[in-house]
C-alpha cells in the first residue's frame, strides 16, 4: 500500500479528488480532530502528518487502499464542520465533494465522527447525505465517550441513518478490517461519475438538519451519566488559566529547549568525532590511493561534502528530541490549548487566537507554517500570519543557533538557545503590532471560537512516525540543499578573482567567494560582525538556513587545511574573526550575529510558500520588512550589547 | 451585570459550573452558524466550565469542550436553567 503525493490545494492545482486511474476514490470526511488522518494512515500504510488540534490538515492526502478484492484510492480531506465553508480548507472540502465536475468526485464517502460529539459529525452526515454519494459512518473515541457516561447504540444509529456504521479505535487500528469490508460492499467496482446535489443552503435547511440531529442523539444515545468534570478539565483549568495558563505554556516551551540540548549533546559529540576523524582519514586515504589526495577534488570531497554534511549530520540527534518532543506536545491535544492562552496576545497584534497554530508550526518548518494560515477564515489575517510566520524559529535556523552558541556560550547553550525562541515570539508580536498600524489599520476581529480535544496519552507508534516523516524531510532536503550550496561556494571558492592563481588551486582570499562576501561585510561593520566569512555565510543562508552552518565550516576548512575538522579549530577560528570585527566585543557580536538569522529571510522555499498564498507583491514587501528588522535589530544588540563586554 | 438588549445576561457573566440555555447569538450569520455546529445553538444545555485567559471561557457542550474569547460570550445570551 502506498502513499501518493497532495493532490490538491487551496491554491495551488485545481481542486480534484479522483486520481486518473480507474480506481474507485473513498473521501475521509469529517470534523475537525475525530481522526481522520490517524485513520487514514492506519488504512493505507501512509505517513501523513497527525496531530491532536484541529487544522492539522489543510491539503489532500491520498494513497491506494486494498478493500477486499478492490484497490481504491483513498483521499484525507480537511476537517470541516459542515459544507457552508467558512475557511479556505473548507472550501477545498467542498470544491472536492460537491463543486468539482461529476467525474472528478469522490465514488464514496466515510464520515469520521465522534462518539464523544455525534451530533457535530450528523449535521456534514445529513449534507452529504442530501449530496446522493455513497456513505458508510466511520464512529471513533468511542471509549472516551464510555468512560464519560455516554453509550451509543451502533444499531439503533445504524437504523436511523439508514448506512453502515462501524466503529473504529484509529489509534489502535482497531475496527479496521471490518471498515474494509463494508466498504468493500457500499463503494462501487469502478470509478463513475456520482450525482451530487448542493445541499439546500436555506437558513431553515440547517435549522432542519440541526433539529435531526439531536433527534438522532436522543434516539441512539443513552447518557449512564450526568457530564461531570474530566481529568483533561483538571488540567485545563491550570493549562488554560489567566495567570498560571502563560507560565505553563512558557515552562514548557523551555523545558523542549533544554532537553533537546543537553540529550543531545553527547550523540552530537559522538558523530563529530567519526565525520571529523574515522570518515575523513578513509575519504583522504582512499582519494591518495587513487592519485587525487591533494588536489582540487580532494578539497571539494573532503572540506566541502563530508565536512559539511558532517556537520549538519551532528545536528540529527538534536532535530529528532526535537520533533519527538512536538509531537509529544501535539498528540497530548495541548497545542490547541496553547492556542487559547496566545489569544490574547493575538488579539493584540489584531488576529485571532487560531492564527497561533500556524505560527506554532513555524517553529518547526515554515513552509508548511504558511500553507496551515488557510485554516484563517479571513484573507487579511491569512496575509499577516504569512508575513508573520518567517518570524517564527525554524528548526533549520536552530542549527546556527547551537553552533554559534556552544562557540561563545558554550556553559549557557539551552539557554541562549531559549532566549533566540523567546525574541522569536517577541518579533511576531511587536511587528504584527507595527503591521497592524501601518498596513492593516481596519483588520476586522475574528471570534476565537475553538473546539478542545480531550487531552491523551501520547501514543509511541504515531509519536515515533511523525519524528522519523519530520526528520527525514530535514535530512532529505538539507541533504540535497547542502550539496548544492557546498558545490556552488566551491565554485566561487575556487575560481581566482586577484592574483596570479589557477582555477581550483587559489587562496580562499583571491576567490570570487571572499570577494563577493567582502562586498557585503561593510554593511555588517555595526552590527560587529562585518567579517567576509560570516557574512558569506549569510548570504547562503538566503537559500536555506541549513546551509549556513555547512558554508561558514567549508570556507574555514577550505582557508586552512591543516585545521579544518575539528570543532576546537572552528571555534578558535570564528572566535578570532569575530573578536577581530567588534573590536573585542565578540560576544555581542555573536548575539548580533545570532538575531540577525533569527530575523531575516528564512529561506527560498519560504518565499516561494508566500507568493503561492499571498501574492509576489505582499511576499517581497515581506522579505523587505524582514531584512529591516534583523539589521536593525543585529546593530541594536550589538551597539547596546558591548556596553556589557 | 452586563446584559443583551433583551435584558438578560450573557455567557460573558454565568458563573462557574452553571447549566444554562443558549439564545440567540448576536453574532455575523457565518459566526452563529459555526456556533451552532461546535453545539452551541439556541436552546441548547451548556455548562460554563472555567475562566480562560485574556476573558474568554471554557464551555463544556456534550462531551466536548469549546473555547470562546470574552466578545464572543458577550454576545451570547443565555438563560439561567431552572432548578430542579
Amino acid at each position: 500500500m502506498t502513499a501518493g503525493p497532495k493532490t490538491a490545494s487551496c491554491h495551488g492545482a485545481p481542486a480534484r479528488v479522483r486520481g486518473h486511474s480507474r480506481a474507485p476514490t473513498i473521501a475521509l470526511v469529517g470534523p475537525p480532530n475525530v481522526g481522520k488522518t490517524t485513520l487514514f494512515n492506519g488504512i493505507s500504510g501512509a505517513r501523513a502528518t497527525v496531530g491532536n488540534w484541529p487544522g492539522t490538515t489543510i491539503d489532500v492526502d491520498r494513497a491506494t487502499w486494498r478493500v477486499g478484492g478492490l484497490t481504491a484510492d483513498v483521499v484525507d480531506l480537511p476537517g470541516a464542520y459542515s459544507l457552508d465553508a467558512v475557511s479556505p480548507d473548507e472550501q477545498l472540502t467542498r470544491a472536492l465533494l460537491v463543486d468539482a465536475p461529476p467525474d472528478e468526485r469522490p465514488s464514496a464517502v466515510i464520515l469520521v465522527a465522534s462518539a464523544t460529539r455525534l451530533s457535530t459529525g450528523l449535521y456534514l452526515f445529513a449534507q452529504l447525505r442530501e449530496c446522493g454519494l455513497p456513505l458508510v459512518v466511520v464512529l471513533t473515541m468511542t471509549d472516551v465517550a464510555t468512560r464519560r457516561g455516554t453509550l451509543v447504540d451502533v444499531d439503533r444509529l445504524r437504523e436511523l441513518l439508514g448506512v453502515d456504521v462501524v466503529i473504529v479505535n484509529p489509534r489502535t487500528c482497531a475496527g479496521i478490517d471490518e471498515l474494509a469490508a463494508t466498504a468493500a460492499r457500499v463503494v462501487p467496482n469502478t470509478a463513475s461519475a456520482r450525482p451530487c446535489h448542493a445541499p439546500d443552503a436555506e437558513a431553515d435547511a440547517a435549522d432542519r438538519r440541526f433539529e435531526w440531529a439531536a433527534d438522532v442523539v436522543t434516539a441512539a444515545v443513552t447518557r449512564v451519566a450526568e457530564p461531570r468534570r474530566t481529568r483533561s478539565d483538571l488540567v485545563d483549568r491550570w493549562a488554560m488559566s489567566p495567570v498560571v495558563g502563560p507560565v505553563i505554556f512558557l515552562v514548557a516551551m523551555w523545558l523542549v529547549f533544554q532537553a533537546t540540548t543537553t540529550l543531545a549533546a553527547p550523540l552530537q559529540r559522538l558523530i563529530s568525532s567519526v565525520a571529523s576523524g574515522p570518515l575523513t582519514g578513509a575519504m583522504t586515504a582512499l582519494l591518495t590511493t587513487v592519485g587525487l589526495g591533494h588536489g582540487w577534488l580532494a578539497r571539494f570531497v573532503v572540506d566541502g561534502l563530508i565536512g559539511g554534511v558532517g556537520l549538519l549530520l551532528t545536528f540529527a540527534p538534536l532535530m529528532a528530541l526535537m520533533f519527538a518532543l512536538l509531537a509529544v506536545l501535539e498528540d497530548s491535544g495541548y497545542l490547541a490549548r496553547a492556542a487559547v492562552v496566545a489569544d490574547r496576545a493575538m488579539r493584540a497584534i489584531g488576529l485571532p487566537g487560531q492564527a497561533f497554530l500556524p505560527l506554532i508550526i513555524g517553529f518547526g518548518c515554515n513552509v508548511p507554517a504558511i500553507s496551515a494560515t488557510r485554516v484563517l477564515a479571513d484573507s487579511r489575517h491569512r496575509a499577516m500570519t504569512a508575513l508573520l510566520v518567517p518570524f517564527t524559529s525554524c528548526s533549520a535556523r536552530l542549527t546556527v543557533y547551537v553552533l554559534v552558541a556552544s562557540m561563545f556560550f558554550p556553559g549557557n547553550v539551552g539557554n541562549a538557545v531559549f532566549v533566540m525562541y523567546v525574541v522569536s515570539v517577541t518579533l511576531v508580536v511587536v511587528v504584527g503590532i507595527v503591521l497592524r498600524h501601518t498596513l492593516w489599520r481596519t483588520i476586522g476581529r475574528a471570534p476565537l471560537m475553538l473546539e478542545l480535544p480531550p487531552y491523551q496519552v501520547p501514543h509511541l507508534r504515531l509519536t515515533t512516525i511523525a519524528t522519523w516523516v519530520r526528520l527525514r524531510a530535514f535530512l532529505r532536503t538539507a541533504g540535497g540543499i547542502i550539496i548544492v550550496a557546498v558545490a556552488a561556494v566551491w565554485l566561487m571558492q575556487a575560481t581566482p578573482v586577484k592574483g596570479q592563481h589557477q582555477f581550483g588551486d587559489v587562496p580562499v582570499n583571491d576567490s570570487a567567494y571572499a570577494a563577493v562576501a567582502g562586498a557585503i561585510a561593510p554593511v555588517f561593520e555595526p552590527a560587529g560582525f562585518g567579517d567576509w566569512h560570516a557574512t558569506g555565510a549569510l548570504a547562503v543562508g538566503f537559500v536555506a538556513k541549513e546551509a549556513v552552518v555547512s558554508s561558514w565550516a567549508q570556507t574555514y576548512a577550505t582557508e586552512r587545511p591543516r585545521d579544518p575538522h575539528t570543532p576546537g579549530d572552528l571555534t578558535r577560528l570564528v572566535r578570532a574573526d569575530f573578536s577581530a570585527s567588534s573590536g573585542g566585543h565578540q560576544k555581542a557580536a555573536a548575539w548580533a550575529f545570532l538575531m540577525f538569522v533569527l530575523a531575516y529571510t528564512p529561506c527560498a522555499a519560504t518565499l516561494a510558500a508566500q507568493r503561492r498564498e499571498i501574492g509576489w507583491k505582499l511576499a517581497a514587501w515581506g522579505v523587505a520588512v524582514q531584512l529591516t528588522t534583523a539589521w536593525t535589530l543585529a546593530v541594536a544588540v550589538f551597539q547596546v550589547g558591548r556596553w556589557f563586554g | 451585570m452586563r446584559q443583551t438588549a433583551c435584558g438578560g445576561p450573557t455567557l460573558a457573566e454565568i458563573s462557574l459550573q452553571t447549566w444554562v440555555i443558549v439564545g440567540p447569538p448576536d453574532l455575523a450569520a457565518s459566526h452563529t452558524r459555526r456556533l451552532a455546529e461546535l453545539g452551541l445553538r439556541v436552546g441548547s444545555r451548556v455548562r460554563v466550565l472555567f475562566d480562560a485567559v485574556g476573558g474568554g471561557k471554557v464551555i463544556a457542550v456534550e462531551h466536548g469542550r469549546v473555547a470562546l474569547d470574552q466578545a464572543t460570550c458577550r454576545r451570547i445570551p443565555v438563560t439561567l436553567e431552572p432548578l430542579p
